[in-house]
């Protein structure tokens, strides 16, 4: 029984999750489909806005442990800016956009820039990149779902669990199979409030997992300073300093770079952004800030601190994106193990659904009924908002299969992408009046185009520039310096340069939108 | 400096939004700048404090802290409430209202 352990609390986590998926479609059907389907009826309270809107995900509860195991202390450095990321998300934007969606009525990132900037260019080129780029962020997130699974799945009787399948493990298929059908199942169902319920009940159950797993990783480690020693032992002093253990893992131009990363790029992310048009009122907004600045502080430090620990637990661990399953189980009795395992794949189904949601969104309202079927039924509505979702996680599932070997590589690009494609624009339509359609246009082509410019040709090569992340998914760093920091740059001065050279916008609309 | 009751909402967001951006300045000043002096070394026996190398202790954990407590008054004090209610807000006569698809339920 005790074998089965952490597959039942996965069990019981999937069933709860679907259940709030039910109590999801109950709510959503207080207003419009739409509105209550994608955005919750603009309804989120301070714990949903703040453990829901920030960029935690498989990466945090997958990824990142799988770098701390590997390079050491430096991660502390790479993760630092996490001090400051409730008020950048909350407190730079969140008046701005809760103001902007309301008197737009918008429902969805794209459909807000085009109102503000008066351009359904605008909104179509918002609506296919976000689609773009959240369809490839999802491929690591379904990776993190199955490597979990697949950890605590029994043997399927009459199948070598050695043999392989298109390049995976029998077990690998298993796990992703049933992990695309939950996810699907609940979001499905529940839409945008599934997402945010089942986010937040998981954002709870992830505390709880690293309140759990820390004192048990300290004791087992002999206490932090042993842990320390033990990985400075086996991989050398580049363990406990700069740049990391075995590479330049991040040397200064990354150091600032990451800084900039995880505070600048969460607040142009489309699930953060859309958050920000979803909450009640601004005292929400305050609360949601303090419980974030909490949440992050009990979340990202204990778990550097674990994974330090980890060296010393599980010395020589070969695929490093397995060490949080690995010491779970190493360290907790099964029933403990289960519990602590529900963190991580509660962090990955909750990224899964807001990205699904956020995708259907992009093809249903942006792009089907604003282009091309003004007049549609609630009920065709419905179905092909459930059919793009099937369709899109079905294509994610299928190229999990063939995703980088570290996680994270995948999950810094997507994000670094969305920012890049996104933040500008958001800040130009928040706070500066002269900023035009063709500024708002040029800033999402010149930032997507840049971060891409930037990855393609490391792809291409796969020549390792020797710093930054061990990947088969290299950008290329100019100037030692992250994609991210060009791309945003870039964004930025196309955004402005544009804007100033072209008409001024509508006098009319700009006065009602900064009054 | 102006008062806060004669600031429009715009102008009060925007003030806040720029005490972010120069928290944030500093934040990164202190962290990175911090541990470009004391990080990059590969001394075979790091200083430790309480387990935890120095630099991480000085350059992360305690700007952390200080900014979790500036976190705390924004959120409390210095972050001012604005009437969101949408009947309170102008609207624009132009947007389309595509979002009123309304649900027959049951």
């Amino acid at each position: 029984m005790d074998s089965l352990a952490p597959l039942l609390s996965l069990v019981i986590l999937m069933v709860a999750s679907m259940v709030i998926g039910m109590m999801a479609n109950k709510a959503s059907e207080k207003g419009g489909f739409l509105k209550g389907y994608f955005l919750g009826n603009r309804g989120l309270g301070s714990w949903s806005m703040a453990l829901t809107a920030t960029v935690m995900s498989g990466g945090t509860f997958m990824g990142f442990p799988a770098l701390v195991y590997q390079y050491g202390w430096v991660l502390a450095l790479w993760i630092a800016s996490y001090m400051i990321v409730p008020l950048c998300t909350f407190a730079i934007l969140g008046k701005r956009m809760g103001r902007l969606s309301r008197q737009t009525g918008a429902i969805t990132l794209p459909e807000l820039l085009r109102e503000r900037f008066d351009s359904p260019s605008v909104g179509m080129v918002a609506s296919l990149l976000m689609i773009l780029v959240l369809a490839f962020g999802l491929i690591s997130q379904f990776k993190a779902g199955a490597i979990i699974l697949q950890k605590v799945l029994p043997t399927l009787p009459g199948v070598d669990p050695t043999s392989e399948i298109l390049g995976q493990s029998p077990q690998f298929l298993y796990g992703l199979a049933i992990f695309t059908v939950v996810v699907l199942s609940y979001t499905l169902y529940g839409g945008f409030l599934a997402a945010v319920w089942t986010d937040l009940f998981q954002s709870v159950l992830m505390a709880i997992g690293i309140l759990i797993l820390f004192p048990l990783a300290m004791q087992q480690s002999g206490g932090l300073a042993a842990a320390t020693r033990a990985g400075v032992d086996a991989v050398g002093p580049g363990f406990a300093y700069a740049p990391g253990a075995g590479r330049e893992f991040l040397p200064p131009g990354l150091a600032l770079s990451f800084f900039a990363m995880w505070s600048i790029a969460g607040m142009g992310q489309p699930a953060s952004l859309v958050r920000l048009m979803a909450f009640r009122d601004t005292p929400t907004l305050r609360h949601a800030t303090f419980l974030l600045a909490v949440y992050n502080t009990l979340i990202y430090l204990p778990l550097v601190l674990i994974f330090i620990c980890a060296r010393a637990i599980l010395p020589g661990l070969e695929r490093p994106d397995e060490v949080m399953p690995s010491l779970a189980l190493k360290v907790a009795s099964p029933w403990m193990a289960g519990l602590i395992l529900a963190a991580p794949f509660g962090a990955v189904m909750a990224t899964v659904s807001g990205f699904l949601v956020q995708i259907s969104s992009g093809l249903v309202q942006d792009i089907y009924h604003r282009f091309l079927n003004r007049s549609a039924t609630e009920k065709q509505l419905r179905v092909l908002s459930y059919t793009g979702m099937i369709v899109i996680a079905i294509a994610a599932s299928a190229a999990a299969m063939k995703s980088p070997k570290f996680l994270q590589a995948l999950i810094v690009f997507t994000g670094g992408a969305a920012a890049c494609t996104y933040l500008v624009p958001a800040v130009m339509a928040a706070f500066w009046p002269r900023a035009t359609a063709k500024g708002a246009l040029s800033a999402m082509l010149a930032g997507a185009g840049t971060i891409l410019a930037l990855y393609i040709p490391g792809w291409i090569s796969g020549v390792d520039p020797g710093i930054g992340e061990k990947s088969n998914f290299f950008p290329f760093y100019l100037f030692g310096i992250a994609p991210f920091v060009w791309g945003l740059l870039a964004s930025a001065i196309a955004g402005v340069a544009v804007s100033l050279t072209d008409r001024p916008p509508d006098e009319t609309r700009v006065n009602v939108l900064f009054s | 400096m102006q008062s806060d009751t004669s600031l429009s909402p715009l102008d009060k967001t925007r003030r806040e939004a720029l005490g972010v951006v120069a928290l944030w300045i500093l934040s990164c000043a202190w962290t990175v700048g911090y541990s470009l002096s004391a990080a990059y070394r590969q001394d075979p026996d790091p200083p430790l404090l309480f387990g935890i190398p120095t630099w991480v202790v000085w350059g992360v954990l305690l700007p952390w802290g200080v900014i979790l407590i500036i976190t705390c008054w924004a959120a409390f004090f210095g972050i001012k409430d604005e009437n969101l209610d949408e009947d309170a807000l102008a609207h624009l006569d132009t947007a389309e209202d595509l979002s009123a698809v309304e649900a027959p339920h049951g």
